[in-house]
């Protein structure tokens, strides 16, 4: 019912400080997604919730946008060329990326580039309007990209690598690549198998380097004929200046790295080693005749060398590559091919069985791709959307193709490269940003959460995980304790300090701050003592219980309910406590195996939240489940800025008129949330300390924490805060100045300066413009600050900051950064020094952003952006272990799971149509595929009157003609689909387009608008994350290891949602669940 | 003119002009209706924004504002020119972002402060007497209220 501003405002402070009291802070959550789209408006609930203690969830993972191939190779969370760019590419590969229908803006430059004469294939499983732009369409069969990626580069590295050498693409490689790299054959019950990376610290003298020898990588060098360390890993990076780069030499002196021992003199012996094969694991629906074992053993040329444990047998990784690829090599051995018709793993003909393209279109698209390659010098491009990424095993996806791009030199060069499109996450003036929204100008540091495992956890979806981990282990792991269930390997990630937790720990910390106080201790060394005598616990060791449950919640600029909630239904039934279709049982009730780290309660609470707060412009699905809505500000009522990774360009959100009715600006809402909270906290709170848990973050030094894995709490080390473990932070806050603070910039920028992916530079000058500029506070507790009073001294703060908007700060950042490199780079942002751009400018026109080296292409007349640019042209290292792009990964858990190479892994089984579940006569069983429409953006314009004039004027589904045949279905009849997750309803559209044994239901499809009741749950049909349920993969959990550290939206664990299949059948009775209102209810 | 007085016109010529050889014509009837066409898209101002939706197409847009109320929107002509031999970034934009003015004024708007309504009322009659932490305490405290 309708509420005034100020009741609503007082009902969430009261909520807000009852759960900082009782609780702890970090019970207060806020969702929020993509600052890019609007970056004061996120800032706005990020800079309260951050200054109360609560913490921020990210997105990019949750949305399972973020491909963690990414971060794996290129240490980058994503960085992608800019649209233009297409237009210089020779030719372009479009995979599962529907361009004109998802990426209509920019579809302009596609169409230029094809009368330009770039050649383009296209492949996606349906007759998209993508496939209409193709010279070639390959409808590859859903969920087998891997295998066709993988015989593209099998085809490849024959014609491009091993039986003639192209020169480009073996330089590019040699000195952008890990194949040069060594790696170290462990043994395992008498067999062969890659284990870690040789490092310095393996050697006698550990070739003299002193700083950080573990973490540095080693290679045969031709030059000096010995091993070298060679410049640029990560080992380099910290602790020591002026040699983290990638110029081919190695203590000063030049180098010649070897990538393959193949040669007679090179090697002292051909061995057999073993490498997984996943294919043969494949469900009925992904299932071929081919009969291929498990494990696969191949022969590599070894060199044995001395280290400090005795002989051991190295190779290059090029060389345990091309094995992988299934290439036969004159090393004689089985499981290689030399033919491309050998229905051998890796093969075009293998590939053909699996994925249904027929092995003429795979060698004839891998050729092309080679060829305009090695003749442009990288101008091939591969368009990419998250179609592919949505998979279980989508590193596998991911990986082939950038294993094609690294090994025909295109990443790093203009018209070529990696374009992954998903949503709007290139928030460009990052570094300027993030003071402002994560209030880094009070205290740091803020509380930073991985959603999709906080979700996992608190919607209680791991009391019914399917996936059991020996379904996803390698049969080549090495030993370990592996048999626990998916939830236990995030406990542990949490615990070794992986990743973040959120709440923290099961004590409220103001109450553990206190407590160290009155001991006399610094709250580290306290907090770990405690761990370690079990007198505090972690709470992700147990979260269903009440002291660990997120109490309240914010959403703001999301449908979180409506649109990216995978496993809505159990959203609804364990966080919310509400209605719910879930039909399946939980583990206990399976007799399934429990968890062994997380504790397991019989019933499943229901109802964790206290209070759930959206702020949003319309009434959206998440609106409707809330207890209190604020109305916002529309985007054309409020001052805003939007950056986008399709562009360079920063442009502005203005307030054409004034915020209808009785919306606010999140600006302004938060502001007067924090009045409230400032004028309600005397009664509780005032001063108080706050602890802080920390983990392992990228781009830091604590990146190298873990060259091992070790477990302190089963005693396998010491708890060490901030190395084998988080690190725990004490945090002073004041809750009586919660909104003073908010519209003041705080003392700590002059301090301690500002930064970003681990360089950082001093911004005083900046900080005295913005207090000329906004003002300053002349008196209170923010005396003395720069004001930031209006949405409009908001953005005039992140402008002020970032290097991408202020030249003179690029030039302090790319100086940073060549203390780093030993290189100067900044001749990269001299010709920009005196430009600074500002709020009134944009609005005015659109800026072209500064170069910065928070990102890793430029902005020029030259060239477009394009990712990984600077690597290639300015010799900064890739973010990685190696320093390189690195294509094997030598994590433990890596090779556990059978991922240090990349390979075909079939979908998993979720096992989600159950004998209990499926009616008699429903026999109709389609893989469910969430592509994104053509109707709306996500969930927004999915309920706007024009939109849903356009095509059917609701929910839809799309079934191939002869699979709706088979369940007696015909165009626009009503549907329901459904499985243990819940059931969904929506009308049918039967299409040519669909390829049979799938179903593709456009994601976020509002269920307030035209979604009838579900006779399988008797509730209204659900949304398209209703028949899903997220689930966990361990390799997302890794940390304090190099480029698999955590980071903000960086790494972790993400929401995959394609492997689900789902029951359709026709609707015997549309039941709208309408009824006439009661007298009361009409009365109120 | 009124419309009464224009049809006052018994004294004046019934001849009316004609020119291009008798192909065109004079009228002398009234001629405001033709107003409500040009007003049609006569607006007192274009603002830039855009739209925060999460797309990557982060277009620029013109919104037109009329009489205080936002009218329509099309897509943005004026950004930075590329270098030769690269096309320029525009035309961008899409149907969705035409269509985004309809929610400014639709009944799906949030128009004011909502609370669920067992929660208002319980909260109503509590702070009559509590304050808002005591208020909230109390009703942590109870299951019944908690759930409702």
């Amino acid at each position: 019912m309708r509420a005034t501003w100020d009741e609503a405002t007082e009902i969430t402070a009261a909520a807000n400080l009852y759960t900082t009291k009782t609780y702890g802070p970090d019970r207060t959550f806020g969702f929020s997604p993509i600052p890019a789209m609007s970056m004061i408006s996120y800032a706005a609930g990020s800079r309260f919730l951050t200054l109360m203690g609560g913490v921020c969830m990210s997105f990019y993972d949750w949305y399972c946008d973020l491909p963690p191939a990414s971060p794996m190779i290129w240490g980058e969370q994503t960085d992608v060329p800019e649209s233009a760019d297409w237009f210089n590419a020779g030719y372009l590969l479009l995979w599962g990326s529907n361009v004109p229908q998802t990426r209509t803006p920019d579809a302009h430059f596609y169409t230029e580039a094809r009368y330009r004469g770039t050649k383009s294939a296209v492949i996606c499983p349906d007759y998209s309007e993508a496939a209409k732009f193709g010279d070639v369409w390959l409808n590859v069969k859903q969920g087998t990209d891997a295998a066709l990626g993988m015989a593209f580069g099998h085809v490849i590295l024959r014609e491009f690598h091993l039986d003639r050498q192209a020169e480009y693409f073996e330089d590019y490689c040699r000195k952008y690549s890990d194949f040069p790299m060594l790696v170290k054959l462990d043994e395992k019950d008498g067999r062969l198998i890659p284990g870690r990376f040789l490092r310095a610290d393996d050697l006698d003298g550990k070739l003299g380097e002193d700083n950080n020898p573990e973490w540095k990588t080693i290679a045969w060098d031709e030059e000096s004929g010995g091993l070298v360390a060679p410049n640029g890993s990560i080992g380099y990076r910290w602790g020591e200046d002026g040699e983290w780069n990638l110029q081919e030499k190695a203590k000063e002196a030049d180098t010649r790295l070897k990538m393959t021992l193949i040669l007679e003199e090179d090697h002292d012996d051909v061995v057999a080693v073993d490498f997984p094969y996943f294919g043969g694991e494949a469900t009925e629906a992904f299932a071929t005749d081919a009969d291929h074992p498990d494990v696969l053993t191949r022969n590599i040329p070894v060199k044995t060398i001395q280290t400090a444990d005795g002989e051991v047998k190295v190779t290059t990784v090029f060389d345990l590559y091309c094995a992988n690829y299934g290439l036969d090599r004159n090393l004689g051995g089985d499981w290689v091919a030399k033919d491309y018709d050998d229905e051998m793993p890796g093969t075009p003909a293998w590939a053909e069985k699996i994925t249904g393209v027929s092995r003429d279109k795979i060698i004839h698209v891998a050729r092309e791709f080679a060829q305009n390659a090695e003749k442009t010098e990288g101008k091939s491009m591969i368009i990419i959307g998250a179609a592919m990424n949505h998979w279980y095993h989508m590193d596998m996806n991911y990986r082939a193709v950038i294993n094609m791009l690294v090994m025909c030199g295109c990443v790093g060069q203009s018209g070529g490269g990696w374009a992954h499109y998903v949503g709007q996450e290139k928030l460009r003036p990052q570094t300027g940003w993030q003071p402002l929204a994560f209030a880094l100008d009070w205290g740091r540091p803020p509380r930073h959460m991985n959603s999709t495992s906080a979700w996992y956890a608190h919607s209680d979806q791991w009391r019914y995980e399917t996936l059991e981990a020996d379904e996803i282990l390698s049969p080549t792991a090495p030993k370990g304790d592996w048999d626990i269930n998916l939830i236990d390997y995030n406990v542990r990630a949490e615990r070794m300090g992986w990743l973040p937790s959120a709440p923290q720990l099961k004590t409220n910390p103001l109450e553990v701050a206190k407590q160290a106080k009155a001991a006399g201790k610094d709250v580290a060394s306290f907090v770990a003592e405690q761990l370690k005598s079990g007198t505090l616990e972690m709470s992700c060791e147990d979260p269903d219980a009440p002291e660990n449950w997120p109490r309240n919640l914010y959403i703001w600029r999301s449908n979180l309910l409506g649109s990216s909630g995978k496993g809505h239904e159990y959203f609804l039934k364990h966080l919310l406590g509400t209605d719910h279709g879930v039909m399946g049982k939980d583990l206990g009730e399976e007799g399934r195996q429990l968890p062994k780290e997380a504790k397991w309660h019989e019933e499943g609470p229901r109802g964790k939240l206290d209070l759930l707060v959206t702020i949003d412009f319309r009434m959206s699905t998440t609106a409707v489940y809330s207890d209190i809505v604020l109305p916002t500000a529309s985007w054309y009522e409020k001052n805003d800025l939007n950056t986008s990774d399709m562009h360079p360009f920063i442009h502005p959100l203005q307030a054409a008129v004034d915020p209808a009715y009785e919306s606010k600006s999140d600006w302004e809402i938060f502001k007067a949330i924090a009045k409230k909270v400032q004028e309600v906290a005397p009664e509780v709170l005032g001063q108080e300390t706050d602890i802080v848990a920390l983990p392992l973050l990228h781009d830091t030094p604590a990146e190298l924490a873990q060259d091992q894995v070790k477990d302190w709490k089963k005693g396998e080390c010491d708890l060490i805060p901030g190395k084998t473990a988080p690190n725990f932070i004490a945090v002073e806050r004041d809750y009586t100045q919660i909104y003073d603070r908010f519209v003041a910039l705080g003392p700590l920028l002059d301090k301690l300066g500002n930064g970003g992916k681990g360089i950082g530079w001093n911004t005083e000058h900046e900080v005295q413009h913005l207090r000329d500029l906004n003002g300053e506070w002349a008196e209170g507790p923010a005396k003395g600050c720069a004001k930031i009073v209006t949405d409009i001294d908001a953005t005039e703060v992140v402008l002020m900051l970032a290097p991408e908007t202020n030249g003179e700060v690029a030039v302090k950042a790319w100086d940073a950064l060549s203390s780093f490199t030993g290189i100067d780079h900044t001749h990269l942002a001299r010709p920009k020094e005196d430009e600074k751009i500002r709020f009134r400018d944009i609005a005015v026109q659109p800026r072209k952003i500064i170069s910065s080296p928070t990102w890793s292409g430029l902005e020029s007349e030259k060239v477009c952006y394009n990712a990984g640019y600077t690597n290639v042209h300015e010799l900064i290292p890739w973010r990685t272990l190696t320093g390189r792009q690195q294509l094997y990964q030598d994590h433990l858990w890596m090779r556990a799971f059978g991922e240090g190479f990349m390979s075909y892994r079939p979908p998993v089984d979720l096992k989600t149509i159950t004998r209990d579940v499926q009616d008699d006569g429903d026999t109709l069983v389609l893989n469910f595929i969430t592509p994104h429409q053509k109707w709306g953006i996500h969930s927004t314009y999915s309920d706007n009157l024009l939109m849903l004039t356009l095509n059917r004027g609701g929910p839809v589904v799309w079934l191939s003609e002869n699979d709706a045949k088979k369940a007696d279905i015909k165009d626009n009849d009503w549907i329901e689909l459904y499985n243990t997750n819940g059931a969904l309803t929506a009308r049918a559209v039967v299409s040519q387009r669909i390829k049979d044994g799938t179903t593709f239901m456009y994601h976020a499809q509002e269920k307030i608008v035209n979604t009838p009741g579900s006779e399988k749950t008797g509730n209204r049909g659900g949304i398209h994350n209703s028949v899903t349920r997220t689930v966990l993969k361990p390799t997302h959990m890794i940390g304090g290891y190099a480029q698999q550290s955590y980071g903000f939206n960086y790494y972790g664990t993400v929401g995959a949602n394609r492997d689900e299949f789902v029951v359709v059948r026709k609707m015997k009775k549309v039941d709208w669940l309408d009824e006439e209102a009661t007298q009361k209810e009409a009365a109120e | 003119m009124s419309h009464l007085l224009d049809r006052l016109n018994f004294l004046q010529s019934k001849e009316l002009e004609t020119f291009s050889n008798g192909h065109g014509q004079v009228t002398r009837e009234n001629r405001d209706w033709e107003d409500t066409y040009r007003n049609r898209w006569r607006h007192d101002k274009v603002v830039r924004s855009t739209h925060g939706v999460n797309c990557t197409g982060s277009c620029s847009w013109k919104i037109y504002v009329k009489s205080g109320i936002v009218a329509w929107e099309t897509q943005q002509t004026g950004y930075p020119r590329t270098r030769p031999d690269l096309p320029n970034h525009e035309p961008r934009g899409c149907a969705r972002g035409a269509s985004y003015s309809w929610y400014l004024y639709s009944a799906n708007r949030v128009k004011n402060p909502l609370v669920r309504g067992r929660l208002m009322k319980i909260w109503r009659k509590m702070r009559a007497t509590m304050s808002p932490i005591d208020a909230w305490t109390k009703l942590q405290n109870d299951p019944i209220l908690r759930a409702s």
